[in-house]
């Protein structure tokens, strides 16, 4: 017999070292959907929320920050050890998705999530009208992750951007692109986006004056060149993004911070870290 | 042999072109259709030379006003013919046009250079010419000595058959558990339940869908609740119910233990059959 996600006993939940609720799947989905860029996600869950991360080739990771604000409840089992996991994302996002709502106006589907410690699989149950569907993932090792080391007293250059207009000008960027690169000026007001690939050349100026700009700060000149292949893995975090903050450290590397607002109004972040392309002058 | 059908109801026309674009979708390479005096029955089978698994009889007295039939012979008096369902539906699609459906669309067996099925369209038009559209569906006969493979086989009586509403929810859910793995287990009650369940080494998942109606289902002498189930190919259901162009109202499936599902699409009284064998682990 299934088991209804309104009827389990709250006292079941002290065998789960975490336990989590939503009545509406659709926001949690669309985050880890503009994340799976690789198969792999690894799972942390604090007292704060829970912090999904993607990995690629260690050059470029995203992290998406969901706080416990957005569930309906959140259960965190005090531990000695931090509780994370590793699975398929591919996986998860079609059983997050199993009744087709994701992109649909129709009733809701309804998630609980339920993960009882090291070994043992996640258990999924989502309820869409009286339909139950009930899943059971199974854990990976949790390898371990890059770790960007972005100080807020490495930056050099910090720029807020409204997501929109700059999706379009990325939209338009050619396939083939090898290297995207961000070139910044501390006595010139403009961004300076230029792409190199083998069909050509292509820059764009962006004006500080711009309405797309709400935040420019430059200190001193930069350029930070990555490639296209690895920048392209924050386009679907920005897709659903409404503003983004574009920083660059001294030593090149990438921080774009995607502010993402769901349809209850709560926020939610995606940070990405991209490694640049080091000249071999 | 000969054969004129002319349809008026405008109903009985998008009736017959949903039953060929659903046809059509399901990618046959050949479809047989068998006119007697009675029905119309369009069969499909999985191979060449295996026996038909899909089957549609519409009967002629709902799709043609006018009907004139001579068979093969008077004891025989049907005809039969290989066609293509993408051609038939493309020359009844374009019975619609902008000032609304054909007046008339007359059927005709006819030989133009070879036998074809002819579809004459009546437009309706503003002034005072009427537009006729003619389209040639070339066929191949079928000689009476191979009719019998294109019988529709005796189904067995199912062990418990269900009837299910929720048509694009179970559509939704058998595509995604498709996504997940190649082998699709049904296993449904004579309380009403059913469930649809997957594992691969990722883990398992199972949807439970409550209260259905129970069509069919064999007496217990001791009461108590009898379930029936098999191993279906994933990939069949779900291209079969991808394929529904019918605005299906509701699906019966009946389930003949380890051997067989017996799927029906019922759109009004058109009912489309489908037989997807069982398999073994």
């Amino acid at each position: 017999m299934p088991v209804q996600v309104s009827t389990v006993v709250d006292a079941e939940e002290s065998q789960y070292q975490l336990v989590f609720r939503m009545d509406n799947v659709k926001s949690i989905y669309h985050l880890l959907k503009s994340i799976n860029f690789q198969p792999r996600a690894t799972f942390f869950a604090t007292d704060s929320g829970l912090k999904v991360s993607v990995e690629s080739a260690k050059c470029c990771q995203a992290n998406a920050f969901i706080q416990t604000e957005i569930f309906q409840e959140y259960t965190l089992q005090p531990t000695d050890e931090s509780v994370s996991f590793s699975l398929d994302l591919n996986v998860l996002l079609e059983c997050l998705d199993i009744f087709g709502d994701a992109n649909s106006n129709s009733s809701p589907t309804a998630l609980m999530l339920r993960y009882q410690g090291y070994g043992h699989p996640i258990k999924l149950l989502l309820e869409e009208e009286d339909v139950v569907t009930e899943c059971s993932i199974r854990t990976l090792e949790v390898e371990e992750l890059a770790n960007f080391d972005f100080t807020s007293d490495d930056v050099i250059n910090k720029i807020i951007l409204k997501s929109e207009p700059l999706k379009e000008i990325f939209n338009a960027i050619e396939p083939s692109t090898d290297i995207v690169e961000f070139n910044l000026y501390s006595n010139e007001p403009i961004v300076k986006l230029r792409t190199v690939g083998y069909m050509g050349e292509v820059e764009i100026d962006i004006s500080k004056d711009s309405d797309m700009i709400e935040l420019f700060q430059c200190e001193s000149d930069s350029t930070s060149k990555y490639k296209y292949c690895h920048f392209k893995k924050a386009l679907k975090a920005l897709a659903i993004s409404q503003k983004v903050s574009i920083r660059t450290d001294d030593g090149g590397l990438l921080c774009m911070q995607f502010m993402i607002k769901n349809d209850c109004g709560h926020i939610c972040f995606i940070e990405f870290h991209c490694l640049p392309v080091v000249d071999d002058d | 042999m000969k054969f004129r059908g002319k349809m008026t109801d405008a109903g009985a026309v998008r009736q017959l072109t949903n039953l060929a674009s659903t046809l059509a979708k399901m990618k046959a390479a050949s479809v047989t259709l068998r006119l007697s005096k009675d029905l119309s029955t369009f069969s499909m089978c999985e191979e060449a030379g295996s026996g038909v698994i899909c089957w549609c009889a519409l009967e002629q007295g709902q799709l043609f006003t006018e009907l004139t039939l001579e068979g093969a012979t008077a004891e025989h008096n049907q005809i039969c013919m290989h066609l293509s369902p993408a051609l038939v539906a493309s020359a009844l699609t374009s019975s619609k046009n902008a000032l609304g459906v054909a007046n008339s669309v007359k059927l005709k067996l006819t030989n133009k250079k070879s036998p074809c099925l002819t579809f004459q369209i009546d437009l309706p038009s503003i002034g005072l010419n009427p537009r006729t559209c003619i389209h040639d569906v070339p066929i191949t006969l079928i000689p009476r000595s191979e009719w019998p493979l294109h019988e529709h086989p005796e189904v067995p009586i199912p062990n418990i058959s269900i009837r299910v509403s929720s048509v694009k929810k179970v559509r939704t859910v058998i595509d995604r558990l498709r996504k997940l793995s190649s082998k699709l287990h049904i296993r449904a009650s004579s309380n009403g339940d059913l469930c649809l369940r997957t594992e691969t080494d990722a883990g398992t998942f199972a949807t439970f869908f409550q209260h259905m109606p129970v069509i069919q289902s064999e007496d217990t002498n001791d009461g108590n609740v009898q379930t029936v189930s098999l191993w279906i190919d994933a990939k069949k259901i779900a291209q079969l119910l991808a394929s529904d162009q019918l605005n299906t109202e509701y699906l019966t499936l009946g389930l003949i233990d380890d051997r067989m599902l017996h799927v029906i699409l019922t759109q009004n009284d058109m009912h489309l059959h489908y037989l997807i064998a069982a398999i073994s682990l």
